[in-house]
């Protein structure tokens, strides 16, 4: 597939997701069970031509393209999608899935002026348990990312009670499935991601910043599938949780690739 | 009073106070490594033990982050044990649960592995040169040749992976050859031997020798011949940024007439330059060597079999997620 045709596989999906979202928004205002298809339809072209394009990629390169900055935008961004897909198929969430939506295309604007060459693959990255830590890890961050979304209108539903949004059951419902899919993806990053490290390097855990915060991604939301059978963080205190947890994978995926040196740089 | 103790033990709010605690820790602790690598960067090149006689007793302070993460996670793992057991007590009416209690198990696999591979692991570095055959550190019996290295070329025409060939010994018989690279180490029982970097060696200098009119190896342990009555004996190298020493005896009808230090950058010794050794260095000659890493973990096959557990447990408490969801068994608001 030439670099032509995948950006325009990937311009045509960015503006089918915008369209879906503007439609979703609409909705808002006037709730019509026509347009819900034609939205539901929209985005359902936009992820097909986003998964044509990341198909593409995969087949030209002979591997899953996830070794540099446009490519990880860019798949992450299609798991992203793949999670809103899931959920808007199952439970209609319809614009209570927009948070994640607004990052999947804030993933592909960005993505967009790059570059979409994909680099020649170094040997050390020429793994299956590399392509596996990677799809597993931007898994389960989609799904937080889905969990943060449902914890903040859980807490906006609290106040105003709208009929805009689902019901506090169905949104604490969903959050926790988003919770327990997300852990237990993530569960098989740091599977794949030890054994990748055990044939790399000799040792399946590694004293550096990004090891150290994965773990604690994974214990944050390990006790977050606990927390549900607790009263007290029944509900709202989920909400929160959810919320916390995500500026924590924020700072695992973004901030120490930005702020600090570690092995696992951005680019 | 034991069933007390026990559920206490078994407790959940428990484990979220220690996951909590720990995760907490953790995070004040991953600053303070950051921003300390004299203290922590030798965290992954020597075992747990060496690296608290090196470094860690030394920055008692700095390191407590380390120590108390540690035992919040023993802490944790011993209650989900406590959970685990609880659980198996209870199989038939709670056998549903199975996947999920396989990641448990799991976890405290994992975590046993950890720290008995912490404590009673080792970790190895060793040089070899190509030919040579040395030891194997951590598993007696066992020795490593080095048969040949060799660069993968990438497209771009600069090297991107290097191939150590390598030959394993036990007692004097070869038992296999193996190459190691990127993501492709050794496992020798419970040691993984991981090719870490390559280098050269300088083993000896090709001279001229003008006087003589030939070309010689000065490598330790060769003897050129001078003349009919006169050798002379390497017996060892050495150099440094700018000079090349190499140390010789002289021997006349086999008797020792003088041995010293020859320096590339002083006048020749008398009787050296008498018996017509006046050498011209060509060139050093140089020997490839690997850069092997070996880590011994006696708790490797027990993190396997956790992780492997935690895949399995994983897949199965996807379905019975769902399943528990369809027969409206999920826990409600109180
Ligand atoms: C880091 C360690 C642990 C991990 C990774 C872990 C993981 C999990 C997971 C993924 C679930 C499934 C939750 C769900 O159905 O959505 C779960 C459930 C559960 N865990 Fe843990 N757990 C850990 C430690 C513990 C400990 C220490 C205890 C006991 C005190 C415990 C007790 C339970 C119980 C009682 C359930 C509920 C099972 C059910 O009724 O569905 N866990 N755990």
């Amino acid at each position: 597939m030439s670099p032509t045709i995948q950006i325009l596989l990937l311009k045509g999906a960015f503006f089918a997701y915008l369209l879906a979202t503007t439609l979703s928004l609409i909705q808002t205002r006037r709730p019509s069970l026509r347009l819900q298809r034609i939205t539901l339809l929209f985005f359902i072209g936009a992820f097909t031509l986003h998964t044509a394009c990341l198909l593409g990629r995969w087949i030209v390169a002979g591997y899953l393209p996830v070794t540099n900055l446009f490519s990880t935008q860019f798949f992450f961004s299609w798991t992203l999608a793949a999670t809103y897909l899931y959920f808007e198929l199952r439970y209609r969430i319809q614009a209570s899935g927009l948070f994640v939506i607004f990052l999947t295309l804030l993933l592909l604007a960005s993505a967009l002026p790059r570059d979409p060459a994909i680099p020649p693959l170094i040997p050390a990255l020429d793994t299956p348990l590399f392509t596996l830590h990677i799809i597993f890890s931007f898994a389960g961050y989609a799904l937080f990312a889905m969990a943060f979304s449902l914890g903040v209108l859980y807490l906006i539903q609290e106040r105003l009670q709208t009929v805009l949004l689902p019901n506090l059951s169905e949104l604490r419902k969903m959050n926790e499935e988003a919770i327990f899919l997300g852990f237990a993806l993530f569960t098989l990053c740091m599977v794949f991601g030890s054994i990748w490290a055990q044939v790399a390097w000799g040792y399946y855990f590694s004293w550096n910043i990004k090891s150290v915060w994965s773990s604690i991604v994974w214990m944050f939301y390990g006790g977050m599938c606990h927390a549900k059978f607790v009263r007290r963080w029944q509900g709202r205190g989920y909400a929160w949780l959810s919320i916390a947890g995500f500026g924590v994978v924020l700072f695992t995926y973004l901030g120490i690739g930005l702020l600090m040196a570690s092995n696992h740089p951005l680019e | 009073m034991f069933t007390r103790i026990w559920s206490w033990f078994c407790s959940l709010k428990v484990a979220i106070v220690l996951a909590s605690l720990a995760t907490a820790i953790a995070i004040a602790g991953s600053l303070l490594m950051q921003f300390n690598p004299q203290v922590f960067a030798g965290l992954d090149n020597y075992s747990f033990l060496d690296w608290q006689r090196s470094f860690g007793h030394k920055a008692p302070l700095l390191s407590s982050w380390f120590y108390l993460t540690g035992v919040m996670v023993l802490l944790l793992a011993a209650n989900t044990l406590c959970c685990f057991i609880d659980w198996l007590l209870r199989f038939r009416s709670r056998w549903r649960k199975t996947g999920e209690y396989l990641i448990h198990l799991g976890f405290v696999l994992v975590v046993i592995a950890y720290f008995w591979g912490s404590f009673a692991g080792d970790r190895a570095h060793l040089s070899l040169r190509t030919g040579e055959v040395q030891p194997l550190p951590t598993q007696p019996g066992y020795f490593l040749r080095l048969d040949s290295i060799a660069p993968v070329i990438g497209t771009s025409g600069r090297p991107i992976d290097l191939l150590h060939n390598i030959s394993v010994l036990h007692g004097d018989s070869i038992i296999s050859s193996t190459t190691l690279h990127a993501n492709t180490p050794l496992f020798i029982n419970d040691a993984t031997i991981v090719a870490s970097g390559s280098d050269q060696q300088i083993i000896g200098f090709n001279v001229i020798l003008p006087d003589l009119g030939y070309a010689a190896d000065l490598t330790p342990g060769a003897i050129i011949r001078l003349n009919e009555t006169t050798d002379l004996r390497v017996n060892a190298i050495h150099s440094d940024a700018n000079n090349a020493y190499v140390n010789l005896t002289l021997f006349i009808a086999g008797e020792t007439v003088w041995q010293g230090w020859y320096s590339s950058q002083q006048p020749v010794a008398a009787p050296l330059r008498q018996a017509g050794f006046n050498p011209i260095i060509r060139r050093p000659l140089l020997l490839a060597t690997s850069e092997l890493t070996i880590n011994h973990d006696p708790g490797l096959r027990i993190a396997s079999i956790g992780s492997i557990l935690l895949t399995l447990g994983v897949v199965v408490a996807l379905f019975s997620f769902y399943a528990k969801r369809r027969r409206g068994d999920r826990p409600e608001i109180r």
